[in-house]
Parts: structure tokens; sequence; C-alpha cells
């Protein structure tokens, strides 16, 4: 409730008696969820990714991010906005039940302005905002900031006194943060259908001394229980979590009561499924168009649950998805509802998508269960980024996560960026990372490359050295790594562009690792220096170490008129190019595989032969096409030296070959494949994933599964089903975490899930 | 069919419709503010017409299928008439055949204010070579258009092998 808005004016005098009576005697929340906590910038809190400004029409290529007071007001040609921007790392796992924004305002100009809170729709930075610029040199879509154009709430001046609080309800906003939707803040400006006011209102920024007079954006909100396991048996399961405390700085509200746990088979629990808040349930009670069973309900803070079987039984060889929600007394869940208009209507988008979830497979003879599942909100099909045993980082759309590797319970909310993260995410670790710190490279398809602290999620940089999109993940070559022949200052990250505009004129570029700055650009059909042709690249650039060098597949206009595969010089040499040597092998869309001692490298040419080239000469050293449509991904290789066996897959088969050579170097034509075994049946299969001392081989397929095949038979001896729905999902390329022993992938059903290796 | 051509009038139909769903708190996440503030004072009907094309097809009208071996680029155009003066945000949401969402792309724009504009606004999704053909997405896709958080039309678009 905001008394301070015009519209409590229009209110019967006795609901504002009764409410503020209620107020009293501390019942008014009723229905509100356990805690409540304000975030702005503190001494607790650095709000890392937060910041406001103002933008100014009057001037339009001025930044105001270090400005106190904010200004806001409606003046021909001289108008003012406000943009804020919060944090909330400090409530990553949570379900929001109500968001207030909190601003101090300090002077005001006419009575009876509207102002306006608008969701932004685009991205910003504190320091580079204006009035025609979100950050840099990047235009808004609209002078002014890019915005909904419906307001989320309003607040009109009645005759208050400053200083005074102004507030806005914006829960369907800060709702959709943590549903999918990105997170640019919020534009506060007048309503368009006032006239001139040359005052406005001035509130404190964050940067102004006293905490208290911060923006602050108060959050309503239950969090979710941690650590959720599940233990297949015998026709059992057994769940285990951890209750919520309450988190430090909060109001609580109403106590924790304990869980409720819905269950389903074959398929997951949907995250349109939404325990209404304020409602009990029974055990066994079905909730919503998926007909999600109620499989536990406790108000006694329980910790563990084993389900032998209750409401209809459990199925032996079946997969099970259970999604534990957190309740409080007053029986409100950690789904993103509204408590203020609880049931239908009041729930974002996928409201119970925030939710933990976890499958399981009980069984008389191979139990098994996923180690955890976390709910990517979109698809993706790249494989997760690693910092082995520490954090996985998963870009889906447009938000880039960041999750426990142990635990899968995202570290902090998703990051939101301004376009699609279609590639792998790398991820470096601060040991390795010449910037010093935990930091993820992601290029996205709105023409820029992202450079993120994953320890606090703010961005180290945004370039943008051209005008394209970027699909490809990128590479990272690390100077701790390198040889001496590597002579740049920092790491250097190198992305190419998938410009289908053009088949000659695409894009590499060398990018500073710690500042984003183009070290070198290499660009196809160049006269000066003399560049090749090239088409679009869809694959991640490999890192050769060994050569000191960077490896690029290309698309190559359908046929082998100009090159699709670059071995460019990491160091960019000036006026020499970066140009090494190219081959012309026909398209190829995904990342050639290096052999351990540098001496192979393995290119999968899409819908056509395995080749060996020689990194140093360039030679091709054999090749190999097995049918079955031709190469598909990435090759992966089992063996530490020469002769190596090496595993791909084609259209519906997974093969290994071993490849020999009887002289050191490798002449020109002078290796041999010899085929080891194959093909294995698997539906659409994704890149293999393998490498020295695991014995195993990893694979997705098109129908839900990942495959576990003997590395020396190729027998595909036990299979993880992460969902059999219909219709059918993709799992998308593997990854695997040697530190945990996990093998991860996303999928075409919005999730990314961890399963124990081996089987 | 939704979203080709010149269809304007139906598609103004099922915007009416949505917006009076919206009004009538049919969608979750529209304002709950208790004083909505109409952009500018008009009684056009809001119109939109839907174009999705492959990037690499000159002067396309429209299509609902595409092969995946020879699609470049799936480029959305969204031809709007009507439209309110003021800022806006167009969003384009690309949804596998499972209803996930793969990916989206979103424009924000202005019309002059006090004027009704007739902007065309696109967006793209990527699909040479990327894991739609690697791994085969086929089937029917569907692509939401948005404008301002409240979703206008939705059409299907079959991808083939």
């Amino acid at each position: 409730m905001f008394f301070e808005r015009s519209v409590s004016s229009r209110i019967n005098p006795w609901v504002l008696f009764l409410t503020s009576l209620a107020l009293l005697l501390g019942a008014a929340e009723t229905g509100l969820a356990r805690e409540k906590k304000s975030v702005h910038k503190s001494a607790t809190d650095a709000q890392a990714r937060g910041g406001d400004t103002y933008i100014d029409a009057g001037s339009v290529a001025t930044n105001f991010g270090a400005a106190d007071p904010l200004l806001v007001r409606s003046k021909t040609t001289s108008g003012q906005r406000s943009l804020l921007l919060f944090d909330l790392s400090t409530l990553a796992n949570v379900g929001v039940k109500a968001a207030t924004l909190k601003l101090n305002v300090i002077s005001i100009g006419h009575n009876n302005r509207v102002y306006e809170a608008h969701n932004v729709t685009s991205l910003w930075t504190e320091l580079g905002a204006t009035w025609t610029d979100r950050f840099g040199a990047t235009a808004w879509g609209a002078l002014g900031g890019d915005f909904n154009a419906t307001a989320t709430d309003s607040f009109t001046i009645n005759g208050q006194t400053t200083p005074f609080t102004m507030k806005f309800d914006i829960t369907p906003d800060v709702q959709g943060w943590y549903t999918g939707s990105t997170n640019f803040g919020t534009l506060i400006k007048q309503s368009s259908t006032g006239a001139n006011d040359a005052t406005g209102i001035s509130f404190n920024s964050r940067e102004t001394a006293t905490v208290a007079d911060r923006p602050g954006l108060e959050v309503t909100f239950l969090q979710q229980v941690s650590s959720l396991s599940a233990t297949a048996g015998n026709a059992t399961v057994t769940l285990n979590w951890t209750n919520p405390i309450p988190l430090a700085g909060s109001t609580v509200l109403e106590s924790y009561a304990g869980v409720l746990i819905l269950r389903q088979q074959d398929k997951p629990v949907s995250p349109t499924t939404n325990p209404t808040d304020g409602t009990s349930f029974s055990q066994c009670n079905s909730i919503g168009s998926n007909n999600d069973v109620v499989v536990f309900v406790d108000a006694s803070s329980a910790t563990s649950f084993t389900d032998n079987g209750v409401c209809g039984g459990l199925s032996n060889d079946h997969v099970y998805s259970y999604k534990v929600f957190a309740v409080d007394t007053a029986h409100n869940y950690s789904t993103v509802c509204g408590t203020a208009t609880s049931g239908t209507g009041a729930c974002a988008t996928n409201a119970s998508a925030v939710a933990p979830e976890v499958t399981a497979v009980p069984s008389a003879t191979t139990v098994y269960q996923a180690t955890w599942v976390v709910n990517t909100l979109a698809a993706s099909l790249a494989p997760p980024g690693l910092n082995p045993g520490t954090s996985i980082v998963t870009g889906s759309n447009k938000l880039v996560f960041d999750v426990n590797a142990s635990t899968g319970v995202p570290v902090t909310p998703p990051v939101s960026i301004g376009g699609t993260v279609s590639g792998r995410a790398a991820e470096i670790d601060s040991a390795d990372a010449s910037i010093g710190h935990d930091v993820v490279y992601a290029p996205a398809q709105d023409d820029f490359i992202y450079a993120i602290n994953t320890g606090t999620g703010a961005f180290d940089w945004i370039v943008s050295p051209a005008s394209v999109p970027f699909t490809a993940g990128a590479s990272v070559q690390l100077k701790t790594f390198s040889s001496a022949s590597y002579t740049l200052a920092q790491d250097l990250v190198v992305v190419g562009t998938h410009n289908t505009g053009t088949t000659t004129a695409n894009q590499i570029f060398g990018l500073n690792g710690n500042t984003g700055a183009t070290v070198w650009t290499l660009t196809g059909g160049s006269l000066v220096p003399l560049v090749p042709s090239m088409d679009i690249i869809t694959a991640a650039p490999m890192v050769d170490y060994g050569n000191n060098a960077i490896w690029v597949a290309t698309h190559s206009n359908g046929g082998t008129s100009q090159p699709s595969l670059w071995k460019l010089n990491s160091n960019g040499l000036a006026g020499a190019g970066v140009v090494l040597f190219t081959a012309n092998l026909g398209p190829i869309d995904s990342s050639p595989t290096l052999g351990p001692q540098s001496d192979v490298l393995f290119v999968p040419v899409t819908g056509g032969a395995l080749t060996a080239i020689d990194p140093v000469t360039g030679n091709t050293l054999g090749s190999v096409n097995p049918g079955d449509g031709g190469v598909k991904n990435s090759p992966a290789i089992a063996t530490f030296t020469m002769p190596y066996t090496v595993v791909f897959t084609t259209n519906s088969q997974v093969w290994a070959y071993k490849f020999s050579c009887p002289t050191t170097p490798c002449l020109a034509n002078g290796g041999t494949f010899t085929k080891l075994w194959g093909g294995t049946a698997v539906s659409n299969p994704s890149a293999p994933l393998t490498f020295f001392g695991i014995s195993k081989v990893y694979v997705g397929d098109g129908v839900g599964k990942i495959h576990e095949l003997d590395a020396s038979t190729g027998v595909d001896g036990k299979q993880r089903v992460l969902n059999p729905s219909t219709p059918s999902v993709t799992v998308g390329d593997v990854a695997i975490d040697s530190l945990l022993n996990h093998v991860l992938a996303s999928a075409t059903d919005g999730r990314s899930y961890a399963f124990t290796i081996p089987f | 069919m939704i979203g080709s051509k010149n269809s304007y009038s139906l598609i103004s139909l099922m915007v009416l419709l949505l917006l009076a769903a919206a009004a009538l708190g049919g969608c979750a996440t529209t304002s709950s503010s208790p004083t909505p503030v109409p952009p500018v004072v008009n009684t056009a009907p809001l119109e939109l017409a839907v174009r999705v094309c492959d990037s690499g097809t000159p002067n396309c009208a429209g299509e609902t299928k595409f092969s995946l071996g020879s699609l470049h680029d799936l480029q959305v155009s969204v031809d709007w008439k009507n439209m309110p003066g003021g800022t806006h945000t167009q969003e384009i949401t690309f949804l596998l055949p499972n209803g996930v969402v793969y990916q989206s792309v979103s424009h924000g724009f202005g019309v002059t204010e006090g004027a009704l504009g007739s902007p065309t606004v696109g967006g793209a999704m990527p699909v040479a070579g990327t894991y739609i053909t690697q791994r085969e997405l086929t089937g029917q896709w569907t692509v939401k258009v948005s404008l301002d958080g409240t979703v206008m039309a939705m059409q299907s678009v079959e991808f083939q092998p």
C-alpha cells in the first residue's frame, strides 16, 4: 500500500482506517511471504552490478553517472529521466512476491504531476548512459531510453513536503527478471501528458552519503530450499534438502513452515504449475494442467522425504521429476507469484521455474539420479562453460547463469546482456586469467562481446568490434600457459563473425582479455594485407599452444573454392598480417580438435570427411568418411600420444578410428585411419566427449539422453535419461567436470543437467 | 493465416482481443498501476503484419516453410500501423516446437509524440551453421511478437530437413 500516492484519496476511508489498524497490530502483512529486504548500496552490499544516473535532453551527450541527486522533469528540449538498476545478488534464489522501488525525493516542482516507472528494455551502464547512447557510442533505439511504453506504476505529487519517499510498485518487472526477462532496471519519467515543469523532482542517488537516503528496492520473497538431492532405490526415491534460514538484514514476516513437493512421471513438473498462495494442500492433490501430484506436505521443517510410491506408486525404470517449494505458515509458496492477488493471474510466466527440481530413476537393477538440474528459462545446446569443481556457466537466450558446480544452485541471479549467447561461454579461473579474477567471455548475437566478472556479475568490458552478430563461442589464449613465442602482455580473446550477408568478408578479432581492445583484425577479402575470402564462422576458434596459433573453421560459400580452415598467428604481427596458412576443405560448422602432442589437427568437414592436418606445414595427412551423411561434429581424442584414437559422430552413429603415421613428423598423405569400432547407433548425436584416462565416451542424443560408450569397444553400455518428454528433447554438446566427475549438458527443454560419471 | 502479408484486419482483431484479455487481468505481467497513462489520445486501432523470411531472399513477401539446408537467418519484419507516439519496445521471441524459448531479440524505437506512426521493426535469428542445423531442430517453431511487454501476434513457421 502506498499512501503517498494520489490513488489513496479514492480509497474508502473505512478501508484506510482498518488497514492502518491492522498495520499497528502487525497483522497487515497477512498474505505476505516470510521475508522482506531492501536492496541498496551499502557497506555490506557493493551493488557491483547496479547503477543509477539521469539522462538529459538538454545535454544529450553528457553522462551523469556520478551525480547526486538525480533529476526527473518534463520540459520541452531539456527534460530529464532517471535510470536505476539494482544488483539482486543477495537475493539469488528466491520466489519474489512483491517489489517496491523507493526514492528519497528532496525537491519537487508542480503539484499533481504524475511520475512513472517503466521497465527498461536495453542494456545501459551507469557511466555510459546519455540521452542518445546506452553506453560508449551505442545509441538507444529511441532517444531518451528504451523502455516499455506502459508504465509499471505511477505516482502523483499530492501536496507532499520534502523530503519524502516516492514509491513505485514494480512487482511485475522484478518477477520477470527472475523468470526469463532481462533486468535492465527502471526508468523514471514524468508522464508525457504533463506540460512543461521547469523543476520536476530530484532524489538522492546511490552516491549520496546517507545510506538510508539511497534508492532502494524492497523485495518481499520466500527463499528456496538448497542442496536438494535425490537418491533412487528399488521403487523408492529419497529426497534431501536444506531449509532456508532468514537472510541477514531481512525482516521476518512469517515463519518458514516446511515444504511442498510435487512429482511427475516421465516428464518434468511444469514450470507453470503453481501451488496457490494461501491455500493448503493435501498429499495426492493434483495441481495444474500438467497434473503434477503433491507427494509431500510438511510443516515441521523436515529435511528429507522418501517416496515409497504414495499417490499411485512408483514404477521402476521410469524418470520421476520432483520440485520442492518452501512454504511458510500462511501457506505462501516459493513461487514467483504476487501475494496481493494470489491465484490466477497473479503469477509470472514460468513462476515455479525458480523452485529447485531434481530427477531420479528407481529400479530393481540400475538406479540413478541427476546430481542436479537447473532451469535456465530458455534452451541452449552449447556445452556449459566450466571452472572445474567450482562453477558452471551457461548462456541461455540473453541471460548468463553462474551456478555452483557441486549443487547446481545459481550463485547469483542470471546476468542480463543484450543478445543471445548461442556458443559456449569461455570461463577462466582467476589463477589463470591475466585480468586477475574469475571471468567469462561471451560473444552474443547483438554484435557485442561481453567480459563478465563471475565473482560479482559485473561487466569488465563490453565491445563491438563489428556491427554483425557472433554465434560461436570465444576462445582464449592464456598468457600463463603460452610459450615465449607469445609476445602479448595479456590473454587473447578470439572471436569470429556470423554475417550471412556476405560469403567473403567475415572477420576474426583478437581482443585484449583485460580491456577488450582490438589487438588484431582479420577481414576476409582484404587487399592489404592480402586475405582470402572468408565465409561465416559458426565454431569457436581453437588455441594451439604448441604452435602459438589460433585455428578457425569457417563456411566456404558452399564448396571448396575458398578457405574453410585458417591458421592464425596469435601475436598478429604488424604489417605481416595474421594468416599463417589456409586450407580449402569445404564448409566446417564445428571446431577442429588438436592432438595432445600438437602434432595432428583433426578437422570435421561438415557432411564430409574427418581430415587430419599437419598443424605446422598444413599438409593433409589423411582423411576418413564412414558414410551415414559424413562427419557431423567436433571429434574427441581418447589417447595422449600417437597413434590417436579419434571419436566422432555422423548422422546417427558414433565412430572411433585409430590414426597412425609411420614417420615423425608425418608426411603428406602419410597417415592412416583404421576403424576401431562403429557405428554405434545414437539418434541425432551431439559432439562426443572423451579424453585420455577416462575410458568412456559421452554423447548426447536427440531423444533426451546422454550415452556412455566404452572407448575401447564402442558398446553403448549405459545411458542417463534427462527428459523423456514428447516431443523429444535434444541434448546438447556435453562437458565434463573432471574434478567432480560430472558430465554436464543443456537441452531443448530449457534445463542444464549434471550426472555423476562413470554411469 | 495470421501474419501473412497485408492481413491487417485479422491481426487487428487479435490485437484487440489480446488487449481486452490483458485489461481483464488475463495477462500475468501487465502493469498493476492504478493510473495507466495512454501514450497518446487516438481511436485508430493498432495494426500489424508479420513477414518471416530467409535473410538471403530478396523481396520476400513472407514464408511459412524453410529448408534448414539453405536457410541463412530467419528474418522477421513487423509492419505496424497506427502506432501511438512515444517510446516503444518490440520483442520477437523464437519458440522451439516444444514451446520452450530458444532466443529473443528486442528493439526500442520511437514514434513522434502526438502522432501515429507506421514503423517497420525487425529482428533475426541466425540459423546457418548453428545448432539449429547441426542438430536438425526441425518442426513447427513459433514466432511471437510482443510490444511493450504484451503479446501481439504469434505465427507458426516450419523448419524442414
